[in-house]
């Protein structure tokens, strides 16, 4: 049996341990990639792996952002900051169909120009949107979906882990590439904001539409939304003005949070346990599946399944349109069982210069590829975005989220159709600025 | 309700539940060190132009104890997210037996885990390793990782017992 | 093949550790005619910086790639190549480390089979602003790791330790005014649009050593042994080689591409540096003597095998 056949054959049974088994996705991945290694090369090499992986993975100093980010949204969740935020959103937008979907999507954009990463967005944007949406009778297959695909901006939107890490894989200016993905992030929320209108078109109980308002109650409301927007806005600023690091900026934010709502007088003890138990058990169950992540991808890379693909999309005598889609082709069914950051990082030495060597603009690919496989993170059966949405809606199945998300595939697509007819969507901004 | 079998689940769940609860309470403590060490440092740098040697280190020890002194907590409440769309679909008698399977197999995995990240703190010891920006040993956040998957371990074995027995929580 | 061997590497495939990797791997396959085929596993897919010396150990993978400076306090001998002694190209410095090592063997290699042994080039100042003086350094922010932050620190500016990752960010944001390294990564990191003052200080080299399984060196035909051990001095020279020349084309790229500016530390201003860095050696003697190492001895060999292979 070949190695390639090994490392086919592993995701096959990840696939049947997952539905059959309904074993926990962090814990299943590690466990095939273990036996899958062990197999591979040997156990007492797969043994030293398991000793050392977690480790690594849990003491990961990039991945501090994660606990820091969600705290951060637990605080504003547990003191009601949210409640009031959306009852101002609602106050404003509430009359049109789907109003509120569509501020946690423009909620989910804004809080992605501050975070780097489509989990903390999906923590966070969940704790404080579901539990509003779900009050004012909106259908979960319609919130948690938006909140799904809203959270994915987290990585197309700058700043991006998923960038800098193409960028300094690459030898890109990661300047440049914040830069280029700017307008890909705003047409793709556009889109995202018209697949709202057009699901509630279609299904007008989903989103039912709220009473009028009037101008008094909507200027009244507003305060609601200052401590947010203060909180939003000393973050947002203090990155963009260069005083912290992101994992500082979930710091920040949790300090300033604590301090708005110590003042206000909303944090009790009660509220700051329950925030901060709530953040543990989030951020312990996003840190098991990446820690799953990895041990799976080093199954895959022994058994070269990844490097194996790769040749074999370079070799083939097709035009260069035809690869470029194959090689999209593989991202979505890679970003279907795997995690993105694991798939970019095993796959973007070996497809970058076959794109290279094709004559397509680097920054152009980098942004791609970025939406192919963030597109992965909320499609089934390993959404890692749609999971973490799914443990903040424990009365919505995993599979009704995934319904969801599926009306927003076409948004999805419609975006990579677009990048790949109008480059320039790209180009512009970085080649007009620099 | 009294034969071994249940006596044997009560006393596991007893001290699975104490263990998670103290862990958890450990791992908020150090999540609280967390924002106060990076607060520290921002101001630190911000005000006296003097950072903290070491935080991106620590943060991402202080990190490591935050995840997994939380694995017990989190399993306690389902919180590690499976896929359940098939639930419910298979007679309840066979949905038992895989929960009792899968539960054991994840009880078998993280005492591997726990056992080998143990040996990897040993081996830590014995060549002398030290952290690589401060220059201390660090073997202690290891071993409470391994320490942390040891107790998850107990949980899952738990719940794999309970699922053989058909144990539910008492009212 | 008759074995098939693998071989670990943690920095992505196109940085120099690779390279030579790659180049290692070929020469094996050829020069043992096809006995021995090497897989190789860039870009940390099989085993990261931090595990890849308890893995090959362990026999995760059969060779591996490993940064001494990963390891403090594991290799009290060796760690002599991260003490500032002025190495000015990775040739001279990788050949002789090499040599140390093949001469003295210390035992704390005694775990593994080396296979061979080569050191980054020397680490010099990218910077924001011009620097001409230790004055202008003061209480500056600059990204290093391992014994260039020990260093910064001694010569009065502030090291900032933080994941490569996250330097281009955090040096577009003013968080770090520079970074001090080899100049490879001017254009490897793509540093030079950032930095445009280069300032020539040669403080020190990373050293490197390629491990490999005792069990599975072990069990190799004599033949296969031979090739293996005879191409260890020669890859520390080609590695050497390759990076220097890396370095000058790096130079050449940043100044045609950004119009960078190179100039060399003054030399009155570089003994100063000197003076102030002996206290980092002076550190690493007490050290590796309580480790029974001969310190004294093994640092004046250091110092004569620079002075054979540098000028
Ligand atoms: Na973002
Ligand atoms: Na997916």
């Amino acid at each position: 049996m070949s190695l390639v056949t090994v490392g086919i054959l592993g995701i096959l049974a990840l696939l049947a341990i997952l539905f059959l088994l309904r074993m926990p996705v962090g814990f299943a991945m590690g466990i095939v990639g273990f036996i899958g290694f062990a197999h591979v090369i040997n156990t007492k090499a797969a043994m030293g792996m398991l000793g050392t992986e977690l480790w690594q993975v849990f003491s990961s100093y990039g991945l501090t952002v994660i606990p820091l980010f969600i705290f951060m949204g637990q605080i504003c969740f547990q003191c009601g900051v949210n409640k009031r935020l959306y009852k101002a959103a609602y106050t404003w937008t509430g009359q049109v169909q789907g109003g509120l979907a569509m501020s946690t999507i423009l909620a989910c954009a804004g809080f992605s120009a501050i975070s780097g990463s489509n989990t903390a967005t999906a923590a966070t944007m969940s704790t404080v949107a579901l539990p509003e949406m779900k009050k004012y009778n909106y259908n979960d297959t319609l919130s948690t979906g938006a909140v799904s695909v809203g959270a994915t901006l987290g990585v197309v939107i700058p700043p991006s882990v998923v960038l800098i890490i193409i960028g300094l894989q690459t030898g890109q200016s990661i300047a440049k590439l914040f830069w280029a993905s700017i307008i890909p992030g705003m047409l793709l929320m556009l889109l995202f904001l018209l697949t709202v209108h057009v699901i509630c078109r279609r299904h007008p109980d989903w989103a039912p539409a709220g009473p009028r308002t009037t101008w008094g109650e909507k200027i009244r409301s507003l305060p609601g939304s200052i401590e947010m927007l203060v909180l939003f806005g000393l973050v947002m600023g203090g990155l963009f003005a260069g005083l912290f690091t992101p994992s500082e900026a979930g710091a920040a934010g949790s300090a300033i949070a604590l301090f708005i709502s110590l003042v206000s007088r909303q944090l009790t003890w009660k509220r700051f346990v329950l925030a901060i138990s709530d953040t543990l058990r989030t951020a312990c169950m996003i840190f098991m599946i990446v820690a799953g992540a990895v041990l799976f991808g080093r199954f895959l890379a022994v058994t070269r399944l990844p490097f194996e693909m790769a040749g074999w999309v370079a070799s083939l005598d097709i035009p260069n349109f035809v690869v470029i889609l194959v090689i999209c082709l593989i991202y979505i069914i890679g970003g279907a069982i795997m995690d993105a950051l694991a798939l970019l990082l095993i796959t973007i030495p070996i497809f970058f210069p076959v794109a290279q060597a094709m004559g397509y603009d680097p920054m152009w690919f980098a942004v791609l590829v970025t939406i192919v496989t963030t597109m992965g993170a909320v499609t089934p059966p390993v959404g890692v975005t749609a999971f973490i949405v799914s443990s903040m809606a424990p009365g919505t199945p995993i599979q009704r989220i995934f319904k969801g998300i599926s009306y927003f595939m076409v948004a999805y697509l419609i975006c990579i159709g677009l990048l790949m007819l109008f480059p320039q969507l790209v180009l512009f901004l970085p080649a007009h600025i620099h | 309700m009294n034969t071994p079998m249940s006596t044997v689940i009560q006393l596991l769940d007893a001290l699975g539940r104490f263990l998670s609860r103290f862990l958890l309470i450990a791992g908020g403590v150090m999540l609280t060190a967390m924002v106060a060490l990076a607060c520290a440092n921002m101001f630190m740098r911000g005000a006296m132009s003097a950072p903290i040697r070491g935080t991106y280190e620590l943060m991402g020890f202080f990190g490591a104890i935050v995840s997994a002194f939380a694995l017990a907590a989190t399993q306690m409440r389902k919180g590690h997210i499976a896929l359940t769309m098939l639930a419910g679909k298979f007679p309840p008698v066979v949905d038992r037996y895989i929960d009792a399977f899968t539960n054991l197999a994840c009880a078998a995995f993280f005492s591997l885990i726990a056992w080998k990240t143990c040996a990897y703190a040993s081996s830590l010891i014995e060549f002398g390793e030290l952290s690589s920006d401060l220059n201390i040993p660090f073997h202690g956040f290891v071993y409470a990782v391994a320490f942390g998957s040891a107790v998850l371990a107990l949980n899952l074995l738990t719940d794999c017992l309970k699922a053989l027995a058909d144990w539910k929580e008492p009212t | 093949a008759e074995v098939s061997l693998s071989y670990a590497n943690f920095p992505p495939a196109p940085t120099f550790p690779c390279i030579q990797m790659e180049r290692w791997a070929k020469e094996v396959e050829t020069r043992t005619a096809g006995k021995v085929d090497i897989q190789t596993y860039p870009g940390s897919t099989l085993l990261g910086a931090k595990n890849m010396w308890s893995g090959v150990i362990q026999g995760q993978a059969d060779i591996g790639c490993i940064s001494l400076a990963y390891q403090p306090g594991v290799f009290p001998m060796m760690s002599v190549f991260e003490q500032p002694v002025g190495f000015t190209s990775a040739t001279a410095a990788s050949v002789s480390q090499w040599e140390l090592y093949a001469k003295r063997q210390p035992k704390e290699f005694a775990r593994v089979k080396v296979l061979t042994m080569f050191t980054s080039a020397p680490s010099n100042i990218m910077c924001k602003k011009p620097i001409s003086s230790l004055d202008d350094l003061k209480g500056l922010e600059i990204r290093a790791s391992g014994g260039a932050s020990k260093v910064l620190e001694l010569l009065g500016a502030t090291p900032v330790s933080m994941p490569a990752s996250e330097a281009p960010e955090a040096l577009q944001k003013g968080l770090i005014k520079g970074i001090l390294s080899s100049f490879d990564m001017l254009k490897d990191f793509n540093f030079a649009e950032h930095l445009k003052y280069q300032t020539v200080t040669n403080f020190v080299v990373y050293p490197f050593a390629v491990i490999m399984n005792l069990d599975s060196y072990n069990a190799l035909s004599p033949d296969v042994k031979k090739v293996l051990d005879e191409l260890g001095a020669e890859q520390a020279e080609w590695t050497g080689k390759y990076l220097d020349a890396h370095v000058r084309e790096s130079i050449e790229w940043s100044k045609n591409k950004y119009g960078i500016e190179v100039a060399q530390l003054p030399a009155a201003e570089a003994a100063k540096a000197k003076q102030k860095l002996t206290v980092m050696i002076d550190g690493w003697k007490t050290k590796a003597e309580a480790k029974g190492i001969a310190a004294d001895d093994v640092l004046a060999e250091v110092l004569a095998l620079k002075a054979k292979y540098d000028h």
